[in-house]
């Protein structure tokens, strides 16, 4: 019996470990395949050698290493294919982590993003920057921070909203968040059709799109989506004890007053400055966080890096594909909820029948 | 030891425990009974520092349950609630092993003796051959011994148990029942049990607290507590009494 006890120790940690090292594995591949292969495709060719000095050069600011290079090719990768392939990874990452944080704090393997208002803020945020910089007030606002700012708001009215007695309980912040999302909705569609002939640029913005990254956007994204990676990551044996509920988190030694709101404070700003950057990009906060859990299990430690890992991967090569596959771009928000949908579908079609009803 | 003084509980405006003063003594297992809706659960909950009372306190061991952080409690008392609803596919073996939780610091790794009783627990419960399986994909009775097995690797000196049993069948009841008679004995454990079937109670309890609407009907030993005239006017049914044996409920 002794020995059977052993044999299962070892099994157990065996089995995970190797799990966890293989996708660990095929996806740093996976990465670095696609990262250069999205530098390579686009309208003028790039080789891999460019590309190589481009980074070293400018990375290591050798102005020798970049002289090798005529300066429309060092453009192109430097200033545009790389800030918006980073701004995709940690977009991408990002909207992930953010979807296993929001779908373990509201126990609820549906909950994303959109069901706690926070990206609607954002879009109302945005909205209204844009009508204002169409009616040409003088200055123009930047509709990034507008969009943050939305976000912000939103998460803490929600919050704010929910409580009651001083108390916050998940099914509260879902209908909450469903109530505020709505009325805000409502305030996207009446400035759009305060726009008039202008909406183009209101819908465009919405319609979640990273043709428009740039560095700054790269050093907006970038540094919020690590912390909101590393703190959650740090915490989350609390996070899986949180997912079982407030009464079992507490009786297991968990505050769960104050571990929800680093979560929830660590997931809204990841999306905030997500939605701010890209506008709607629906389906990526849902579905990795799924897909993960078939592979790794439903422990958090594990599944908030591969989060940022696999879904940074997956909006990668759907934004290579949103710019090389047809003659015009396609917006990468289309594309992730044109196939997210049904690979969605298909998750939830087969954990129903694997499910004691 | 609990020391439960002039408790009483409002939800809104409905007084739902009236004016509750009753101890419970190490090392007994302590029964609630009555009908739905006399305030078993809300009673419990109250004795895990869920709800705090509107008014009274409750003192644990002399220390009084409000000042106590989570962490704290968790080192003293396990709970069951009723209807556990775990969303996300954990294994049985995560599940249990969260039961450590309480003595581990923050990524702190299990430690082989933290393997050890957990493997106990789950030895103990007759569920060391799911361990693998997803706690999603139990059936009610099984996930049931699951939790029992983490109340186990929990190690506290008390254990509160909300109707934890109700899914088993009753093979498991009565093996769990023993293990929990165990557990006191041996250990010197407080078991605090919310139970419906009227023999078990008879032959699983030191003493009976009999609820009904919030006040308590009767309090003291199972022998007392558990006669024919208490049981046929607090639960409106007529049941024979064997005696030394428990009773026999008649339709």
């Amino acid at each position: 019996m002794e020995n059977y006890y052993k044999h299962l120790q070892l099994e157990y940690f065996r089995k995970n470990k190797y799990r966890v090292w293989i996708a660990l594995a095929a996806l740093t591949i996976l990465m670095i395949a696609t990262f250069f292969t999205s530098i390579n495709l686009g309208r003028a060719y790039i080789g891999p050698r460019d590309i190589a000095y481009v980074i070293l050069g400018r990375l290591f600011a050798r102005e020798d290493i970049l002289s090798l290079l005529d300066e429309t090719t060092s453009a192109i990768i430097w200033d545009i294919r790389l800030p918006r392939i980073l701004c995709a990874f940690f977009v991408g990452g990002g909207l992930a982590v953010s979807g296993t944080i929001f779908q373990s704090v509201l126990m609820n393997p549906m909950a994303d993003s959109y069901t706690m208002g926070v990206s609607t803020g954002a879009a109302f945020g945005a909205s209204i920057a844009i009508y204002l910089n169409i009616m040409a007030m003088g200055f123009a606002i930047p509709i990034t921070a507008a969009a943050f700012l939305g976000a912000v708001l939103t998460l803490c009215i929600v919050m704010t909203l929910s409580k009651v007695r001083g108390y916050l309980s998940p099914v509260n912040l879902i209908l909450s968040g469903i109530i505020v999302s709505s009325i805000l909705s409502a305030g996207v569609t009446l400035i759009k059709n305060a726009a008039g002939e202008n909406v183009g640029a209101i819908v465009g913005w919405m319609m979640g799109s990273l043709s428009s990254s740039s560095w700054s956007e790269v050093f907006l994204v970038l540094p919020v989506t690590a912390l909101g990676t590393l703190i959650p990551t740090y915490f989350a044996n609390s996070l899986n004890l949180l997912s079982l509920g407030d009464e079992e988190a507490r009786f297991l030694g968990v505050d769960p007053e104050k571990s929800r709101r680093i979560f929830l404070t660590a997931a809204s700003m990841i999306t905030a400055a997500c939605v701010s950057v890209s506008g709607i990009i629906g389906f990526v906060g849902l579905i990795v966080p799924h897909m993960l859990r078939l592979v790794l299990g439903a422990d958090n430690r594990k599944l908030i890096p591969f989060s940022m890992l696999l879904g940074g991967e997956l909006l990668l090569v759907a934004d290579t594909v949103a710019r090389v596959l047809l003659r015009m771009e396609i917006p990468v928000g289309v594309i992730t909820t044109m196939l997210g949908g049904p690979f969605f579908l298909f998750i939830f079609i087969r954990k129903n029948r694997r499910r004691y009803v | 030891m609990y020391k439960i003084s002039n408790v009483n509980f409002f939800i809104g405006k409905r007084l739902i425990l009236k004016d509750l003063s009753f101890s419970i003594r190490q090392g007994e297992i302590f029964t609630i009974i009555g009908p739905n809706g006399s305030g078993k659960t809300t009673l419990l909950k109250l004795l895990t520092g869920f709800y705090k009372p509107s008014s009274g306190e409750i003192l644990l061991d002399g220390i009084d349950i409000r000042m106590m952080t989570p962490k704290a409690l968790s080192q003293k008392l396990s709970v069951i609630s009723q209807n556990v609803n775990i969303q996300f596919p954990f294994t049985c073996f995560e599940v249990v092993m969260m039961g450590r939780n309480p003595k581990l610091a923050n990524n702190q790794k299990p430690s082989k003796r933290d393997m050890d009783v957990v493997i106990w627990a789950m030895e103990k419960t007759n569920t060391l051959q799911y361990w693998d399986r997803l706690i999603t994909e139990l059936s009610g009775g099984e996930k049931q011994r699951i939790m029992l097995a983490r109340t186990l690797a929990q190690e506290t000196p008390y254990i509160l148990l909300d109707e934890a049993f109700s899914d088993m069948d009753m093979h498991y009841v009565i093996k769990s029942m023993k293990l929990l008679r165990e557990l006191v004995e041996q250990k010197g454990v407080t078991v605090v049990n919310i139970v419906h079937d009227l023999n078990l109670v008879y032959h699983f309890s030191d003493s009976v607290l009999l609820l009904n609407g919030g006040k308590i009907e009767r309090l003291g030993h199972r022998v007392e507590v558990m006669k024919k005239e208490n049981i046929e006017k607090t639960f409106k049914i007529r049941v024979e009494s064997i005696k030394g044996r428990g009773m026999l409920i008649l339709p």
